[in-house]
C-alpha cells in the first residue's frame, strides 16, 4: 500500500534523524559536590603520589582523571606527556600546551604550537602561528590556521585541593579561518608548569579545561 | 524504466504555438519584470557573497542549505533553483500534494553535478489500467556558474530525462542569494529560470530550438534518454523568492510554469492558479519540513532530509594506542644495537609470539613475520578495521615496541583473504620522530613507500601457528526487498539467515548461507515473467514461492597471487541464488597503479526453484574483460565487456564515488545486443548502487557494511552472475589511492 511505503520512508527518515548528532565522550560523570571523587576505582587526590590531570570537556560537561601514560624529553628541551583515561582516551600536552587528542572522536591529530609553547615556557608575551590539524569524518585532516597573540594578564592565586599558589595567567588570542579563540594558561613561575588551562581542541571538541592535580 | 501511459486526445499539446501577439508581449513583460526586480535588488541591497562551499580548512558541515523542492532537487516549491548541494551531499525528499507523492533521492556527485532518482505515485489516475499511476525517473543537473558576489548560481537540468516520462522537462535557472536586503533580516534568494517540456507548459514565450517535441508513445518501452526531445518545444519563464528568515524558518513564493496537463485532465487535482506559497521549518539540523498551498487548490507537504557521508552520524572513535617506545641513543648505547640476536635458533618463534600477542591486543592478526638484523616484514590482516591506515599504524607501533633496536626498516604487508595486497615500507627513525610533529600524518606519508607485495614471504620466516583452519559463523535476520512492482512498490521477505565460513588453508574458503523465510510478500506478486529472453533473473517470484528454507549459496573457493601484481580466484559450487557452477577470474592490478585489468569466465547452470541441490536444464557460459580505473579524488569507473547470463553480448559501464570512510554511491548501465523490444520494459539494464559502512552509524571500527543495488526494473538482459569474492572489490582498499585516502588515521 502506498501508506506502507510511506511508512518505510518515514521510518528511514526518523532513523537517520535520530542517528544524527550526539556524541559521547569516554569520560566519567562529574564528581559529587563535597570534594570527594566519585567512583571507587579513581584515586583519592589526598593520598595519590601519581601525576594526575583532571580534564573537563566544556561542551558536554564531562570530567575525567588522567594518568601519565608516557613521557618524552624532546630535542629542544620541551617535555611531552601523554595522559590517558581508564577507557583509552588520550590527551597529549607539550609543556602543558595541547597538541593532540586520541579516542574522543573528531580528534586533534597534531598541532603546530611552537610559538605558544615558547610563550608558556618563558611566560612572556609572544605572537606566532598556531595551527591545529583536526581529523574529519572523511578520514582526512583539516588544517585550521590561526595567528595567536599571547599576552600576560598578571599573577593570580589558584587553589589546587587544599593548597593555593600563585600562577602567571597567560592568554592567547587566536584568529583565523573564521574562528576566534582564547586559550588561557595559568603557569607556575617556578618551573614553568601549567597548573590550569583552558584550551581549544577544535570545532567539534570545543574547549577543554585541564587542572594539574598532582605533578 | 518509464511507465508508459496513454495520452488522451482532448488535452492540448504542450505549449501554445499560436499565441496572439498581445499574449506574447505579456509573457515577455513578465520576464522583464522578473529581471528588473533582480537588478534592483542587486543594486539596493548590501551584498555579501554567500559561498556555498566551505572556507579553507573548515570542516564540512551537515546543513540543509539549499532547501529542496517537490522534486527533491535544490529549488523553490515545484520549480527548480540554480544552486547545487554541498559536494557529496545526499538528500532524501518526500513530497505530497493533491494525491501525488514523490519520493526523491538526490546525490551531489561532484561539486557541479547533481543526480536524482525519483519514484512517484499519483492517486486517482484511473486511466490506462492504473488506479494509482507509478513512475520512476532520473534527473541530471549541472551547475554552469558558481555563485559569486554579483553573479548568480546558474544551472542547467534535465528532469526525467530517460524516455517517455511523465515529468520530462529541461531548464536553465539562476538563483542569487542576498544578505539582509532592504534591511530585512535573514537572506533572500531570488530565482529565475526558463523551462521546456513539463516546465514549459504555461506562459510559453516561443520555441527557440524547434517546436517539435515528440508526443508520448504509449507502446514505447521507455528508459532511453530522449535526446531528440531535450529543449524542444515552447519555453516558459518561471521564478520565485525564498526568504530565509532565520536558521529555522523559511518562506517561499513561486510563479510556476507547469500546466499539469496529464493530471488535471484525469481529475487528479484541479489547477486554479500559477502561484505557489509555502513555509518551511528546520526541525533538526538535517530535517526540514514544509507546508504549502499549491496552484490555488491544494495543500502540500515536503519532508527534506539532507546529510553528508563525510560527516558520520557517530564520530569514529578508537581507544588511543600504546605509545611507541623510543630506542636509546645509538651513540650513547652502542651495546643495545647488537645484531647477533637475529641468529639465535629460537628468535623467529620468540619474535612471532611476542608480535602476535602485541597485535592481538589491537584486534590484528599476524600471518607471518620474517626478519634480518636490520629489517622486518610482517604480514598482517584484521577482521576489525575497515581503514587500512589504522592497520599500518598499529602494526608499526607494535614493531617499534617489540623489535630489538638494531631493526631499522619496517615492511608491513596488508593481507586480505590470503592475498598480499601491498607493502608499506617505513623507517623506525621516522616513526619515532614524526609522531608529534605538526601535520604528523602527512609528514609520515611523505616518508613511506607503497609497493607490491610478493606472493610468498621470503627469508627466514615464522608463520603464525593457529591461523588455519578458522571457522566463523553467524545467525541473524535478513531482509530481501523487491521494488517497483506497480501493484506493490515495496515488497520484502524477512527471515533468518545462517552463514558459515571455514578457511582451511591460505586463500581457501568453504562458505555457505542458509535462509529460512519467516514472512514476506514477494511470492504474492501476480506477475509471472513475460520475458522473451531466457528467464535468468525474472523468475524471482518462482524462487520465492518454491521453498521456505533455501540454500542461498554454498561453495568452495581458492584465491592466490600468481605473480607480483596479479591475483586469481576460482569458485565452485552453488554460487548465488539462481545459478551454480564454476567461476574463475584473473586480475592484474599493481598496488600503485590507477588501472586494473581483469578477465572472468563462468560456466553455470540455473538452479532449481527450491534452491536445494538440484539444477534446471538451462546452462550458459559467460565471461568478461574488465577495465577498472581510479580517477582520483574518490571517483572510480569500470567497464566490463562480455557475455551475460541470457547469452547476450554487450558492455556495462559503472561509475562510482567513494568516500574515504567507506560510503559509496554509484550508477551503472548495460547495453547488449538485445533490442529494447526483446529486453522489455526499461529498454536496458541500469541501476544505482549504494554502500553504507556500519562504522558510520556506530562510530566503532567494523568491516560490515550495507550494500544495495536499486534497479528501476529487473529484466533478463545484461544480467551478471552474482558471485561473491570478486577480486577487485577485495583488493582495492589496500592499494595506493585508498591507503592515501585513509592516511589521516594512521596515528590513531
Amino acid at each position: 500500500m502506498r501508506h506502507a511505503r510511506l511508512g518505510w520512508v518515514f521510518c528511514a527518515v526518523l532513523f537517520l534523524a535520530a542517528c544524527a548528532g550526539g556524541r559521547e565522550a569516554t569520560f566519567a560523570p562529574p564528581p559529587e559536590t563535597g570534594g570527594s571523587i566519585a567512583g571507587a576505582s579513581q584515586p583519592e587526590i589526598v593520598t595519590t603520589t601519581n601525576p594526575t590531570l583532571e580534564v573537563t570537556l566544556e561542551s558536554s560537561g564531562r570530567v575525567a582523571l588522567l594518568a601519565v601514560y608516557a613521557k618524552r624529553l624532546e630535542a629542544d628541551g620541551a617535555t611531552l606527556r601523554i595522559w590517558r583515561t581508564e577507557d583509552g582516551a588520550q590527551v597529549v600536552l607539550r609543556d602543558g600546551v595541547l597538541i593532540a587528542t586520541r579516542g574522543l572522536g573528531n580528534d586533534m591529530e597534531s598541532a603546530d604550537a611552537a610559538a605558544t609553547v615558547e610563550a608558556v615556557r618563558s611566560q612572556t608575551p609572544a605572537s606566532g602561528p598556531h595551527t591545529l590539524y583536526v581529523r574529519t569524518g572523511d578520514n582526512s585532516i583539516a588544517a585550521i590556521n590561526l595567528a595567536c597573540n599571547t599576552g600576560r594578564l598578571g599573577v593570580e592565586a589558584i587553589a589546587m585541593g587544599d593548597r593555593a599558589s600563585d600562577a602567571v595567567h597567560l592568554q592567547a588570542v587566536c584568529t583565523g579561518s573564521s574562528y576566534m579563540i582564547r586559550n588561557d594558561y595559568w603557569v607556575d613561575p617556578a618551573e614553568s608548569t601549567v597548573r590550569k588551562s583552558r584550551q581549544w581542541a577544535g570545532p567539534e571538541l570545543g574547549y577543554m579545561r585541564t587542572r594539574l592535580l598532582r605533578e | 524504466m518509464m511507465r508508459t501511459f496513454i495520452r488522451p486526445t482532448t488535452v492540448p499539446p504542450c505549449g501554445f504555438p499560436h499565441l496572439a501577439a498581445t499574449m506574447k508581449s505579456v509573457r515577455f513583460r513578465e520576464l522583464l519584470c522578473l529581471l528588473a526586480i533582480w537588478w534592483i535588488a542587486l543594486c539596493a541591497a548590501p551584498q555579501i557573497a554567500v559561498a556555498q562551499g566551505q572556507l579553507p580548512g573548515q570542516l564540512p558541515n551537515t546543513t540543509s542549505k539549499p532547501s529542496l523542492n517537490f522534486y527533491g532537487v535544490p529549488g523553490l516549491i515545484d520549480m527548480p533553483g540554480g544552486e547545487a548541494l554541498p559536494d557529496g551531499q545526499v538528500a532524501i525528499g518526500v513530497s505530497s500534494f493533491g494525491g501525488q507523492t514523490r519520493t526523491n533521492f538526490t546525490f551531489q556527485f561532484s561539486p557541479r553535478i547533481t543526480v536524482s532518482f525519483r519514484y512517484v505515485g499519483v492517486q486517482d489516475w484511473n486511466s490506462g489500467g492504473f488506479g494509482t499511476y507509478r513512475d520512476r525517473s532520473f534527473d541530471f543537473r549541472y551547475m554552469l556558474v558558481r555563485e559569486g558576489r554579483v553573479v548568480p548560481a546558474v544551472s542547467v537540468g534535465l528532469q526525467d530525462f530517460a524516455g517517455t516520462g511523465i515529468y520530462a522537462g529541461e531548464y536553465v535557472v539562476a538563483t542569487k542569494t542576498l544578505d539582509r536586503p532592504f534591511r530585512l533580516r535573514g537572506q533572500v534568494r531570488l530565482t529565475t529560470g526558463l523551462g521546456w517540456g513539463r516546465l514549459g507548459g504555461l506562459g510559453g514565450i516561443g520555441s527557440p530550438f524547434g517546436s517539435d517535441r515528440p508526443a508520448f508513445n504509449p507502446g514505447d518501452t521507455g528508459g532511453e534518454p530522449a535526446t531528440d526531445q531535450w529543449f524542444r518545444g515552447p519555453v516558459s519563464p518561471f521564478g520565485g523568492i525564498e526568504w530565509i528568515v532565520n536558521n529555522r524558518l523559511g518562506l517561499k513564493a513561486e510563479y510556476a510554469s507547469d500546466a499539469y496537463p496529464a493530471e488535471t485532465s484525469r481529475g487528479v487535482f484541479a489547477r486554479e492558479s500559477r502561484l505557489n506559497f509555502g513555509a518551511e521549518y528546520q526541525f533538526r539540523p538535517n530535517l526540514r519540513i514544509g507546508a504549502y498551498w499549491l496552484y490555488g487548490s491544494e495543500f502540500g507537504v515536503n519532508f527534506q532530509l539532507q546529510f553528508n557521508p563525510r560527516t558520520p552520524a557517530e564520530p569514529y572513535r578508537l581507544a588511543g594506542p600504546r605509545p611507541i617506545i623510543l630506542r636509546p641513543d645509538q651513540g650513547a648505547n652502542p651495546a643495545a644495537y647488537v645484531t647477533n640476536w637475529a641468529k639465535a635458533q629460537n628468535a623467529p618463534m620468540v619474535i612471532r609470539d611476542a608480535m602476535g600477542r602485541e597485535l592481538a591486543a589491537d584486534g590484528i592478526r599476524l600471518d607471518s613475520i620474517s626478519f634480518t638484523a636490520i629489517r622486518v616484514e610482517a604480514r598482517v590482516f584484521s577482521d576489525r578495521y575497515d581503514n587500512f591506515a589504522i592497520l599500518v599504524g598499529r602494526t608499526a607501533r607494535a614493531m617499534a615496541r617489540i623489535m630489538p633496536p638494531s631493526v631499522e626498516m619496517f615492511d608491513i604487508v596488508l593481507v586480505e583473504g590470503g592475498l598480499a595486497l601491498s607493502k608499506v615500507t617505513l623507517s623506525r627513525t621516522d616513526l619515532e620522530t614524526v609522531e608529534f610533529e605538526a601535520n604528523a600524518s602527512q609528514e609520515l606519508l611523505s616518508r613511506i613507500t607503497i609497493a607490491d607485495a610478493s606472493p610468498q614471504v621470503g627469508g627466514p620466516t615464522a608463520r603464525a601457528g593457529e591461523l588455519y583452519p578458522r571457522f566463523r559463523w553467524a545467525l541473524g535476520p535478513y531482509i530481501q526487498p523487491s521494488f517497483f512492482d506497480p501493484d506493490e512498490p515495496v515488497r520484502a521477505d524477512f527471515g533468518i539467515s545462517a552463514v558459515a565460513y571455514y578457511r582451511f588453508g591460505p586463500g581457501w574458503l568453504l562458505a555457505g548461507e542458509l535462509r529460512h523465510r519467516l514472512a514476506g510478500n514477494i511470492e504474492n506478486g501476480p506477475r509471472v515473467s513475460d520475458s522473451l529472453l531466457p528467464r535468468v533473473r525474472t523468475d524471482a517470484l518462482l524462487y520465492a514461492r518454491a521453498a521456505d528454507t533455501a540454500i542461498e549459496r554454498f561453495f568452495v573457493s581458492k584465491q592466490w597471487k600468481p605473480g607480483l601484481n596479479t591475483y586469481a580466484r576460482v569458485s565452485v559450487g552453488y554460487l548465488e541464488q539462481m545459478f551454480g557452477g564454476v567461476s574463475a577470474e584473473l586480475l592484474w592490478k599493481p598496488a600503485t597503479s590507477r588501472l586494473g585489468l581483469g578477465v572472468e569466465a563462468n560456466f553455470v547452470r540455473q538452479r532449481d526453484f527450491d534452491q536445494r541441490f538440484g539444477f534446471q536444464d538451462y546452462k550458459v557460459a559467460t565471461g568478461y574483460l574488465s577495465a577498472y580505473f581510479d580517477f582520483g579524488r574518490g571517483y572510480f569507473g569500470q567497464i566490463d565487456v562480455g557475455r551475460y547470463l541470457a547469452g547476450d553480448v554487450g558492455a556495462t559501464v559503472s561509475v562510482e564515488r567513494q568516500f574515504a570512510n567507506g560510503w559509496r554511491v554509484g550508477g551503472f548501465f548495460t547495453m547488449t545486443d538485445v533490442s529494447s523490444a526483446e529486453f522489455g520494459e526499461g529498454s536496458f539494464d541500469k541501476g544505482i548502487t549504494v554502500t553504507i559502512p556500519i562504522s558510520w552509524f556506530s562510530g566503532r571500527p567494523t568491516r560490515q557494511s550495507i550494500r544495495t543495488v536499486i534497479r528501476p526494473v529487473q529484466r533478463d538482459g545484461g544480467a551478471r552472475l552474482n558471485v561473491s569474492g570478486r577480486l577487485y572489490e577485495q583488493i582495492r582498499n589496500g592499494h595506493l589511492t585508498d591507503l592515501r585516502n585513509d592516511w589521516g588515521r594512521v596515528w590513531e
